[in-house]
């Protein structure tokens, strides 16, 4: 799901980059009045854990590809304002250093990738009741990456780079198997968490 | 006139208009074209691929699907820097140039090594934990200059 350069029009680059730089930078600000200085090498680790998996990617149905995203993962841990960041760097890391996903085309990255499945993803997450902590875990994760392929589908789509109907069912489809993966992965890593470290589950979420 | 006369004649004008329509294929060699693969290593297979002729990267020259292999081929009649782009329909693909010279010479292949996923993944990590240590070095100064001026 990381466009690339030359694949989105000026007016969906504008309009994502519009709405990902407006809740980066209240973000930044809000984060750096609430968090302590001790808070940091855990961000940073999870930094490094989202952008590792976002390198991870696993071939689908159709012959086509997709990855995981950790983003909604970290939110639960570390709260919304502290995934958004952290998937944000992870993202705009991977594009300036490697190139996975176009640095033009970055605010709708960050926009599909850290707005909705961090943000987004969390909130949803935090509809299910307590005792559905591991259901409401999985059904957030999976949500949000097939929200996220949709809304990546309608800027390809209004960019007139996919056709409506086939490339609708082929970006659907394909994260269908994304968003399951993506549910698996989110549900046994916070069951491990609760094993081994479950002080790590009650943080304050930021 | 008779009646055969006219078929006759019918026939002939007729005749004509099926030989316009004749058809002659041959086999050509040559070519040049991409192969294209996700970085896990499996090819881009029956992804939409548009060639752009030098000059003209509005129209498309030509436009296909990659094989089964991630590949497709095509053959440039003209010299300059052809654009091809791939787009596998979910999101991915991606965009390159190919230098046709003069006489239609055919590049020869890339052979710069891309840098393996290990590599990628050990510099984002090492980036990523360098950039945590200076924040965290930044506000641990930060803190220790509130508390000395809360206590002066």
């Amino acid at each position: 799901m990381h466009i690339p350069d030359g694949f989105l029009s000026l007016p969906v680059i504008i309009s994502t980059t519009a709405v990902s730089a407006s809740l980066l930078y209240p973000s930044i600000k809000k984060l750096d009045r609430e968090i302590k200085p001790e808070r940091i090498p855990l961000m940073g680790l999870s930094a490094a854990f989202v952008f590792t998996a976002q390198l991870l990617s696993f071939p689908v149905f159709g012959g086509t590809s997709v990855h995981l995203t950790g983003a909604v993962l970290i939110s639960i841990l570390l709260g919304p304002l502290s995934g958004f960041l952290i998937t944000t760097s992870a993202v705009l890391l991977q594009a300036f250093l490697f190139q996975h996903g176009g640095l033009v085309t970055s605010g709708a990255n960050v926009m599909n990738i850290a707005v909705i499945q961090s943000i987004l993803g969390y909130y949803l997450f935090r509809v299910f009741p307590k005792r559905f902590y591991i259901s409401g875990a999985f059904i957030a994760s999976f949500s949000a990456v097939v929200v996220a392929a949709a809304v990546c589908a309608a800027e390809l789509i209004l960019s007139g780079t996919i056709p409506l109907k086939a490339g609708l069912i082929a970006m659907i489809t394909s994260h269908l198997f994304a968003g399951l993966g993506e549910g698996f992965i989110t549900v046994i890593i916070l069951e491990m968490i609760r094993k081994l470290k479950p002080g790590l589950l009650h943080i304050k979420k930021i | 006139m008779n009646r055969s006369s006219l078929i006759i004649i019918l026939s002939i004008v007729f005749s004509t208009a099926i030989f316009s329509h004749g058809v002659d294929i041959v086999t050509i060699n040559g070519g040049t074209g991409i192969e294209a693969k996700y970085d896990t290593g499996d090819p881009i297979s029956h992804a939409e691929i548009t060639v752009y002729s030098p000059g003209n990267y509005k129209e498309p020259f030509q436009s296909g699907v990659t094989d089964r292999n991630g590949r497709f081929l095509f053959s440039p009649d003209s010299e300059g820097e052809w654009k091809v782009v791939i787009n596998d329909w979910t999101g991915h693909g991606g965009t390159t140039k190919i230098k046709v010279g003069p006489n239609l010479k055919i590049p020869a292949g890339k052979t710069e090594k891309p840098l393996g996923r290990g590599m990628k993944i050990l510099s984002g990590i090492s980036v990523i934990l360098g950039i945590t240590g200076i924040l965290f070095y930044l506000m641990a100064v930060r803190e220790r200059e509130r508390g000395s001026d809360a206590h002066s």
